[in-house]
């Protein structure tokens, strides 16, 4: 699969209620100090739009995003440029990407306790209509790829994976693994072995 | 099939496909260094492909200056970094939009933007932090639904704009749409309109005594009129020319009264000839054809139209492109129902309120959806798109204000449709009031932008929407419209209360401040501009909007209008308004205004280790810009009286002032007359380029060069004083940036005495 835009969105478990624009100077201070491997550049406020991308942290390789799309709050992470490797790698690199940048908002002081993500609720998508549509055949090729990388992360195969059904809104899939007995970093840990 | 190239073959109408191509092989060209960058940053820019903040490859991250290490060093313009994210805007002609074209923008801002599809104050769409290497599948995706993205930018003719209502107006003459339609394509990359100094804007409207299409406001303007000939009734327009917002607003002129409607095309066409052949190339500041029109004058100009327009080879599509316009129609999707009987949800009868206009068609409306700064998130999009296939097929518009329209909702819908609009957060009571304020993109994502005048539209829409419910009747249906520069993209001149962002040094660092614009008229297209009359931290703005509405609503008379109300108090009274919010603590004591809204990062914080060692000198400058701005304030007041030669007088002073200030900077005992202090001003900050503004150059030191050398020859009329007024207003913000710049360079000139 030549699929590079991929996705993630790891949900929040806590932290819903954190006004969005708390966000903000969190993000300003990543980018001070160039506190991610990729290139970041700006912040953007979207907080006024209803169930939308919230705060978005702007890099040159890929978007983060404090994201509410679906009416659900996650911090979200696409890709924008090509990486290397086939696909499995690409996803767990993307994976990787997001995860971390969930690790670390959690530890940030203003949030220490008000915020956790629940790796075990995500949602991983196709941001590219072309190479990843959202049809049946496009779902069938990546949800192979996603279920190994799920079983790598969670140490399970009991991830339960629900399909986009709007064909046109973008090919994806929600994530659920009640099951699995981990955390963020934890999730980290099992991707990088 | 790996690009969309590839799968859209044979789905672009041919020309189309070509020129994307084109424009593809010249961006390879650019890879291989075989365009050079001036060339290459127009033609970008002729396809909508515009840069964005921080493109240079440095951001001032509000603790220091952070080069933005982009993986390649190639350009893609001017100090333009091939890599760094940009802006692409869409031409949507009369903000017209199909079902279809919605669900295709949905896609491609998730694709390729950061999935909000933003509408500009002209009708148009565009996509922030775009990837040039994804623009050309962009366009093809878009010339497949049938949008085009070329001269969307670029010393082009922009998009043709027109009143949202046309066709459905209770008041319009006609329907203005298909002329705007014509007037689109035949323009669109037509020989004549290629060779431009500057932007060319063009506007329909139905009707003389609504906002409409806000034809003054326009480079070409055209104003829907019928006459009676020989029996039949004859469509034409009431032309107007030289309009336009920018720096120094200024109003369009009266062409002529009745221009036939087969011959608006033709005339467009010549006064494109005429404007490429004698408008200024050179310098971007007066490039505008307004300034043409003020050098040679109305009369010489329609002379040498009428003399272009006389010589032009015959076109058959002048007549064929417009004769049917007459019987142009938008078809319902469904047959007319009334309001009747449907039980009203909570907020229905308030968003019917505000947000429902009964068409001249009986049993349909227009809704305006509402979209907060002008945002939609691309599932909002699709529901959009949604919504219309059900209520009224391909009847959606853009308006000016950020907003969308679907036309042609049967009455009888209405309430579905609100409830259907609530569920995505699209339901908000707002259009047209005061809680529905506009902005430009601002410090957002423009490379213009001073002040964050989205911070301040997101900040105001909160606290007027908190209090909604109990805005004062006299000043539910004010508008608020808010740029982040002088150049007037947020369209402040023509709102009840407008804000433009400047920056101030206090203490030696920068504070971001808005000035106040008082009493521009929305309505009758835009039938007069406001006046700066002084500037307010960012921060204080929402008490200062407060203040401003208390006290109209508490001292105005019975049925005052807001302009009557501001021409009755006077600027005198209302500056002490200004200043009553002006004060900012010291740095030390409480940093809020010492950053933006919305944006946490404190500027020029590196100054503040250096403010003492030019301490006097900081005192004896920020001392004479206040002089100055007093000046300009008293130039504004006789300018009310209708005393134009004083206010010319005074506006002229004003900017001697500031000059002086600075002069004074480098050389304390320059004299005290006009000649010695343009001269030393001239010598010192112009030939060094040490008062450029980046983008803007020489231009404001030009309107005190104007002004002073054309003494003699002076004609004080009304509008004459009004320019002077505004550009003295805006040299005192250039010299007040002048003065930041040395500060934040660290290296205020060596003083001579």
């Amino acid at each position: 699969m030549e699929l590079q835009r991929i996705g993630f969105k790891v949900i929040c478990l806590e932290g819903e209620s954190i006004p969005l624009v708390d966000f903000i100077p969190v993000f300003h201070r990543w980018i001070q100090q160039r506190l991610t491997e990729t290139l970041l550049i700006d912040v953007a406020d979207y907080s006024h739009v209803n169930e939308g991308p919230g705060i978005l942290l702007a890099g040159h390789e890929g978007n983060f995003a404090v994201d509410e799309t679906g009416g659900r709050r996650g911090l979200a992470y696409y890709q924008k440029v090509n990486q290397e490797g086939g696909i499995s790698a690409r996803l767990a690199a993307i994976c990787r990407s997001v995860l971390a940048a969930c690790k670390r908002l959690e530890s940030e002081p203003e949030f220490a306790g008000k915020l956790a993500f629940n790796v075990r609720d995500l949602e991983v998508y196709s941001n590219d209509r072309l190479l990843g549509p959202n049809t049946a055949e496009a779902n069938e090729a990546l949800e192979a790829h996603v279920r190994e990388l799920l079983a790598r992360m969670y140490g399970n195969d009991s991830s339960s994976l629900r399909r986009e059904s709007d064909t046109r809104e973008r090919l994806q899939f929600s994530i659920k693994n009640d099951s699995a007995d981990v955390d963020v970093t934890k999730a980290l840990i099992n991707l990088a072995g | 099939m790996t690009t969309w190239k590839e799968k859209l073959e044979g789905s672009l109408p041919e020309d189309l496909a070509e020129e994307i191509d084109t424009y593809e092989t010249q961006m390879n060209l650019k890879r291989q260094g075989k365009i050079e960058d001036r060339i290459f940053g127009e033609t970008r820019l002729r396809r909508g492909v515009y840069g964005q903040r921080y493109d240079n490859g440095r951001r001032h991250d509000g603790v220091d200056w952070q080069t933005l290490q982009f993986p390649e060093e190639l350009t893609k313009g001017v100090e333009t970094v091939y890599d760094a994210p940009g802006m692409q805007r869409l031409k949507i002609p009369f903000g017209g939009l199909s079902a279809d074209q919605i669900d295709v923008l949905a896609d491609l801002a998730e694709e390729y933007s950061d999935a909000i599809s933003h509408i500009t104050t002209r009708q148009d769409f565009q996509f922030h932090f775009v990837h040039i290497d994804d623009t050309p599948s962009m366009h093809r995706r878009l010339a497949a639904c049938g949008i085009t993205t070329r001269e969307a930018c670029g010393n082009t003719v922009r998009n043709v704009t027109a009143c949202p209502l046309a066709g459905v107006c209770r008041d319009e003459t006609f329907d203005v749409t298909p002329y705007a339609d014509a007037q689109t394509k035949f323009l669109l990359g037509h020989p004549d309109a290629q060779d431009f100094g500057r932007k060319f804007k063009i506007a329909f409207s139905g009707c003389q005594q609504h906002a409409c299409g806000l034809t003054t406001m326009h480079d070409l303007g055209f104003i829907a009129r019928t006459r009676e000939v020989d029996g039949n009734v004859v469509r034409g327009f009431e032309t107007y020319v030289g309009g336009g917002l920018g720096a120094v607003p200024q109003k369009a002129k009266l062409y002529e009264e009745f221009v036939p409607a087969e011959e608006i095309l033709p005339l467009a066409q010549a006064m494109s000839r005429v404007f490429a052949r004698l408008g200024e190339k050179k310098n971007r500041a007066r490039a505008r054809v307004k300034f043409l029109i003020q050098k040679l004058g109305l009369d010489e100009f329609k002379r040498l139209v009428q003399e272009e327009r006389s010589i032009l080879p015959h076109d058959d599509r002048w007549v064929s492109m417009v004769a049917d316009a007459g019987d142009w129609t938008e078809t319902p999707l469904h047959d007319a129902a009334a309001l009747n009987g449907t039980a009203h949800p909570e907020g229905f009868d308030r968003w019917y309120e505000t947000n429902v206009y009964k068409q001249r068609q009986e049993g349909y409306a227009v809704v305006t959806v509402s979209c907060p700064l002008g945002d939609l998130t691309s599932r909002q999009m699709r529901r959009i798109a949604d919504l219309a296939r059900e209520y009224v097929g391909d009847n959606v518009r853009t308006t000016v204000e950020q907003n969308i329209l679907f036309r042609w909702v049967r009455e009888a819908d209405l309430v579905t449709l609100y409830q259907k609009l609530v569920q995505v957060g699209l339901g908000e009571a707002s259009a047209g009031t005061i809680v529905d304020v506009t902005a430009c993109p601002g410090t957002d994502t423009c490379k213009l932008g001073i002040a964050s005048s989205r911070g301040l539209a997101a900040e105001l829409r909160e606290h007027l929407a908190a209090k909604s419910h109990n805005i004062d009747e006299a000043i539910q249906s004010f508008r608020i419209k808010i740029s982040g520069c002088f150049n007037s993209c947020g369209q402040h001149h023509v709102s009840d209360i407008g804000f433009y962002g400047v920056s101030r040094k206090i203490g030696g660092t920068t504070v971001p401040h808005f000035q106040v614009v008082l009493g521009g008229k929305w309505q009758e297209n835009a039938g007069s501009y406001g006046l700066a009359i002084g500037a307010v931290p960012s921060k204080k703005i929402p008490q200062f909007l407060d203040a401003i509405t208390d006290q109209y609503i508490s001292d105005r008379e019975k049925g005052e209008s807001f302009q009557d109300y501001i021409a009755r108090v006077g600027k005198k009274e209302l500056k002490k308004l200004v200043n009553a919010h002006s004060d900012v603590p010291p740095y030390e004591e409480d940093r809020t205004c010492y950053s933006d809204w919305r944006d946490p990062r404190e500027f020029t914080i590196a100054d503040l280790g250096q403010g003492e060692c030019a301490g006097e000198v900081i005192e004896r400058i920020d001392f004479d810009l206040q002089a100055a701005e007093r000046v300009a304030f008293e130039a504004q007041c006789l300018l009310d009286d209708g005393d134009y030669t004083a206010a010319d007088q005074r506006a002229y002073q004003a900017m001697l002032e500031a000059a002086r200030g600075l002069v004074r900077l480098q050389y304390h005992d320059v004299a005290d007359d006009a000649a010695a202090i343009v001269s030393e001003f001239r010598s010192r900050f112009y030939d060094t380029e040490l008062f450029f503004d980046k983008f803007a150059g020489g231009k404001f030191a030009n309107y005190l060069f104007h002004r002073h050398e054309g003494d003699a020859e002076r004609d004080f009329s009304d509008e004459g004083a009004r320019h002077l007024v505004e550009e003295s207003q805006l040299f005192i913000e250039a010299a007040h940036a002048c003065h930041g710049r040395l500060l934040e360079q660290g290296v205020l000139p060596q003083i001579s005495v």
